[in-house]
């Protein structure tokens, strides 16, 4: 495949007739050859095959499970789920361990369903290929073909091939179809054998109307030219195959087995009907698509056919809109104008998209089906699947986006939105449609059409339009880099070489948005009810994006970004060479968007830093000290700052994004939205340390403790995770905001603005900024504090004053201090119910005192200093009651006990508790301020013994 | 006896056909099979606009082979007819004669020219009789005295 990205040098044969052309009218020429690239329905009748193999498993499955055998299966798995029912109370963990005990329990029995479906499937398979071979025959006796071996049969035959011989086609058979008085033929046939029939009135036209005639038969010969044969009667016979082994066994089933109540019989049978109703039209859609190519291969072949003013004779056809997606041909009038503006061959629109999302979604629903019942690893169970569609899709999609915009006459006219929202629509329609989920857990809209159900689905398929439909666009700019031209007066270039490494990124791109879309289902739309989905909805969408985002789910993401942002680089390293003869031109283009660009995400950078600093500052100014100390209160503040670097970091993208010119400065602008989200981050990073040096910057302390530097490095995995969102949102929004900027840069152009007003534009755009920064500020500590309430005391900025000395609390624990009673005094942590229990006592008992240190020494304590005070400490596993670190002081009068006890629930928090302990004590000092109550007081219940 | 009628049919309408619409030749076996299953009530099957990988829905070629099929066997029945009346029936015997296929020792002394006027008048009337113009009965005519005099085309 070429690669030559630069027009033929003079004398150069060009590259299939791309360039030299140039159009009588001025358009169809200035794109070069129609076929210079695949035809833009290449790949969906592979999809199409594909979805509906991978669909007849299904069928067979609802065949097997009304079986004695498929009866048992059921009652296997509910043996097997049982104890993971009764596990359910044991906790979450438990839960899930004993849920995947179960599967492996049953996993044979869902095995032989598998394979029993699948052997379904390749019985399809087989007969859908019988079928494909005895086509050409069943033809030739249903149409009554005929063999042109007649009499007078020797002059058609000779004209038939001068005509073959001229198009530089195979050898064909020729047939005659007498009784069709229409001037007409047909193609058809195998690899082996192509057949054309020629009707009796065409071959009537060969003497009457020579020209026609020769115009028919060319249109056949292109069809023989562009292989449509063997995609179309494939596409056929797997049809057929699929109504006559699949669909009617079903429908048959179902009639003798009369349960048509069970197995989801009645949500499965509406969408056997909208399955076949959607391959049927997309069937004739491609095929009436494929006459397009043909007639225009047909004029390639004879410049002087006049297939034009045949396909402008025919008569019109009549008959409803909704009758036209029963037809394999356009309109003859439709088909004469694609001869001369070839822009049908070359548009990519709304059913463009809509076809490809729902058959990819359709298909791999249906693989998720077979490999589920395969296989027990649930990551294998999406990935297979959005492997398979996705290359289908992703190939589709690229070429015919390739198409669409090698018809653009402007750089950086990106189309694509239609055919995006239309790939978006049909991945959320198609998984709804797809048969598996008639068998799901929970039935949502269309099954059930109560309000809840209605607006889950309504949000889910808006949420895949969204994220849908930019990729076309994307897939547009990739096309706009590489097929660059070397002037503006030349034309596009095809750049196969680019259009195949397009259709390897958008495979990736689309195999990745499969798997989520697949994964979405699970944590987007699982729930007991519809009305309980509806409910936790916005924590499932939250969830959702951090499962995308975090450490172990970041693959996937990174490389959308990285092959996004990858792929108008490599066209530039791609036209390195011959891009230094249109230097000449681009040193006109002045080089201030780098520049510019580099400085809006300095100022996206600054301000990122500046609201993160500006929060903290608000917060230490506004909030209440026992509020700011709140655990909840810090981790809301802490996702709001995310959440607010993430909408600067895409806000400068978009930006970035309006003032792009061109493919690699929009791939750009994502990098501007990661590197202002990392600004962000790291000044986040640094908020609970920045306060030793700034203590106006404290989000916790009103006098923070100045010890330690104020600067830390930054935890790289929360880097990445807020970096990556940043850029993943960037690259949702960014083909929109460029669009934005292009209209607004032509009205802009139109209008003549002076530059004094776009000075005071960009100054009201500062002070924009800094209003929305200063409001944000103010506002998201107090949204963060709405409802939080302190569980205890801080005392003052967290000193808390005991009996005889003076600790400061860590943020996060609260002092409980028990009314009337100074000697004791209890620290908690109320998120995971840890506690450190601060007793002071007289020491008065000294026999009970020196056996209590005894029985330390036994258990492992050792000589220890608090604030210079000489006592004893143990810390170690396997302490009673939960204890996990015990200090035990002897000062004057009086003797203390410090106990740390474990939170029973999350014993892996203990390192934490230890070190908070740690920092408390590093506090701790003692003053001479004894409790009148503790002066003679013996409490007779020291801690228990640990022994 | 019907398939003798048939048979002539044949012939003669295809000696017709070659002189008037030769390029029709490569049909004439299927259309007269459909135009005699038509008359025994077997109709012929009709053919999609739609068709896969088709040219799509043009309009239909005028075919003469019908309308001469038509002529033909309207022609040979009014000859038949006028059989009954003994002044013509020594024409009918001398028509079979020299209906193509004939061997040219069995075809017998040639017609004399009341018995070509008397078979061009019942032509031209049957001709008539079908709708078919003045000029293009008198074609037809013409064209079934030359099938009966001169030498098969085919």
């Amino acid at each position: 495949m070429s690669t030559r990205l630069g027009p033929a040098p003079a004398g150069e044969p060009a590259e299939d007739g791309l360039v030299g052309r140039h159009a009588e009218d001025g358009s169809a020429g200035t794109r070069g050859s129609v076929f210079a690239l695949p035809a833009r329905t290449s790949f969906r009748f592979a999809l199409l095959i594909a979805a509906v193999a991978a669909s007849s498993f299904t069928f067979y499955e609802l065949i097997y499970m009304a079986t004695p055998r498929g009866r048992a299966v059921v009652s296997r798995m509910r043996l097997c789920e049982a104890p993971a029912q009764a596990a359910q109370a044991k906790g979450l963990f438990a839960y899930a361990s004993a849920l995947h005990q179960a599967s492996v329990c049953y996993s044979g029995a869902e095995r032989t369903e598998a394979w029993w479906g699948l052997l379904g499937v390749g019985v399809l398979i087989a007969v859908a290929g019988a079928i494909f071979l005895a086509q050409p025959w069943w033809y030739r006796r249903r149409m009554h073909l005929s063999d042109l071996n007649g009499d007078g049969a020797a002059e058609l035959m000779s004209r038939l091939e001068g005509v073959r011989q001229r198009a530089g086609t195979g050898p064909v058979v020729w047939l005659l179809q007498p009784l069709n008085t229409r001037l007409s033929a047909f193609a058809f046939g195998h690899p082996r054998r192509r057949f054309v029939a020629v009707s009796g009135g065409a071959a009537v036209a060969a003497v009457r109307k020579p020209a026609a005639f020769d115009a028919v038969i060319l249109h056949e010969l292109a069809h023989v030219k562009n292989r449509d044969i063997d995609q179309t009667y494939l596409a056929l016979a797997i049809w057929r195959a699929f109504v006559v082994a699949a669909l009617l066994p079903v429908v048959v089933t179902a009639i003798v087995t009369g349960d048509l109540a069970g197995f989801g019989w009645q949500r499965s049978l509406w969408r056997i009907a909208v399955l076949a109703l959607i391959v049927y039209s997309l069937r004739n859609a491609v095929l009436r698509s494929r006459e397009f190519d043909a007639d225009a291969r047909a004029r390639e072949l004879d410049p002087e056919t006049q297939l034009g003013p045949v396909l402008a004779g025919l008569p019109a056809r009549t008959g409803r809109r909704a009758w036209h997606l029963g037809w394999t041909h356009p309109q003859g009038q439709a088909r004469a104008a694609a001869l001369t503006d070839p822009a049908p061959l070359y548009r990519c629109r709304f059913w463009d998209g809509l076809a490809v999302g729902l058959v990819a979604a359709i298909g791999a629903s249906a693989v998720r089906e077979i490999v589920t019942l395969m296989t027990t690893t649930y990551g294998v169970r999406l990935l297979v699947p959005a492997v398979i569609f996705g290359a289908f899709a992703g190939a589709a999609l690229a070429v015919a986006v390739w198409r669409n915009q090698l018809l653009e006459a402007g750089t950086s006219t990106i189309k694509g939105w239609a055919a995006g929202s239309g790939l978006g629509l049909g991945l959320a329609a198609g998984w709804i449609i797809a048969l598996p989920h008639a068998f799901g857990p929970l039935p949502l809209a269309p099954d059930q059409l109560n309000p809840a159900a209605v607006g889950v689905l309504a949000v889910w398929t808006g949420l895949a339009v969204l994220v849908f439909t930019p990729f076309p666009v994307w897939v547009g700019h990739w096309a706009d880099a590489w097929q660059q031209r070397a002037d503006v007066t030349a034309p596009r270039v095809p750049a196969r070489g680019g259009m195949v490494a397009a259709a390897v990124a958008a495979w990736v791109v689309m195999a990745i948005g499969l798997y989520l879309l697949l994964l979405s289902v699970t944590g987007i739309l699982g729930g007991s009810s519809a009305a309980s989905v509806w409910h936790q909805l916005p924590q499932s969408l939250r969830d959702m994006g951090f499962m995308i985002t975090a450490q172990d789910g970041q693959v996937g993401g990174w490389v959308v970004c990285l092959v996004v942002v990858a792929m108008p680089f490599a066209a530039a390293v791609a036209h390195r060479q011959w891009r230094r003869s249109a230097e000449a031109h681009d040193a006109a283009v002045p080089h201030r968007r780098p520049l510019a660009t580099a400085l809006l995400c300095l100022a996206g950078c600054l301000t990122a830093v500046a609201l993160t600093l500006a929060v903290s500052a608000a917060t230490h100014a506004r909030i209440a000290g026992p509020v700011r100390w709140s655990p909840d209160f810090v981790s809301r503040l802490v996702i709001f700052d995310e959440q607010a670097i993430v909408v600067v970091a895409v806000a400068f993208a978009l930006i970035a994004a309006a003032r792009a010119r061109s493919a690699r400065h929009v791939a750009i602008c994502v990098a501007v939205g990661a590197a202002v989200a990392a600004a962000g981050v790291l000044a986040l990073s640094n908020a609970g340390t920045i306060d030793r040096c700034f203590g106006s910057l404290s989000i916790q302390y009103t006098h923070p403790p100045t010890a330690g530097g104020c600067i830390t490095s930054p935890d790289s995995a929360w880097l990445r995770q807020i970096v990556l969102g940043a850029a993943l949102v960037s690259i949702v929004f960014v083909p929109a905001a460029h669009a934005a900027g292009i209209l607004a840069g032509r009205r802009i152009r139109q209008a003549r603005v002076p530059a004094g007003v776009k000075a005071l534009g960009w100054l009201a755009a500062g002070i924009a900024v800094i209003a929305a920064v200063t409001g944000t500020a103010l506002w998201g500590p107090a949204a963060s504090a709405h409802g939080v309430e302190p569980a205890g005391s801080i005392g003052r900025d967290g000193w808390v004053r005991g009996d005889g000395y003076d600790i400061r609390l860590v943020p996060s624990w609260y002092a409980l201090t028990q009314a009337g009673n100074p000697t004791r005094m209890i620290i908690s942590f109320p998120s995971d119910g840890a506690a450190i229990d601060l007793l002071s006592l007289t020491a008065g008992n000294s026999a009970g005192i020196t056996e209590y240190r005894n029985q330390l020494l036994r258990i492992g304590a050792r000589p220890a200093l608090l604030d210079g005070a000489p006592g004893l400490r143990i810390a170690r596993s396997g302490l009673p009651q939960g204890i996990l670190e015990q200090w035990f002081i002897v000062r004057g009068p009086a003797v203390y006990l410090i106990t740390l006890h474990q939170a029973p629930a999350w014993p892996e928090d203990s390192p934490y508790f230890r070190h908070s302990l740690a920092r408390m004590l590093g506090t701790w000092h003692w003053t001479n301020r004894v409790s009148e109550l503790n002066r003679g007081a013996t409490d007779p219940a020291l801690a228990p013994s640990p022994a | 006896m019907v398939d003798e009628t048939a048979e002539i049919v044949r012939s003669v309408g295809f000696e017709l056909v070659s002189r008037l619409a030769p390029e029709e030749r490569p049909l004439y076996p299927s259309l007269v099979s459909q135009f005699q299953g038509a008359r025994r009530g077997r109709g012929g099957k009709a053919s999609s606009d739609d068709q896969l990988l088709g040219f799509g829905a043009a309009e239909a070629v005028t075919m003469l082979t019908p309308v001469i099929l038509n002529f033909t066997s309207s022609f040979w029945q009014a000859l038949v007819a006028e059989a009954a009346r003994n002044s013509v029936h020594g024409v009918l015997e001398c028509v079979k004669a020299h209906l193509p296929g004939r061997h040219e020792a069995a075809a017998g002394p040639p017609l004399t020219p009341g018995q070509l006027q008397l078979v061009r008048a019942v032509a031209e009337r049957e001709a008539r009789r079908l709708d078919i113009s003045e000029s293009q009965a008198g074609l037809l005519a013409d064209a079934m005295v030359g099938v009966l005099t001169a030498p098969p085309v085919s």
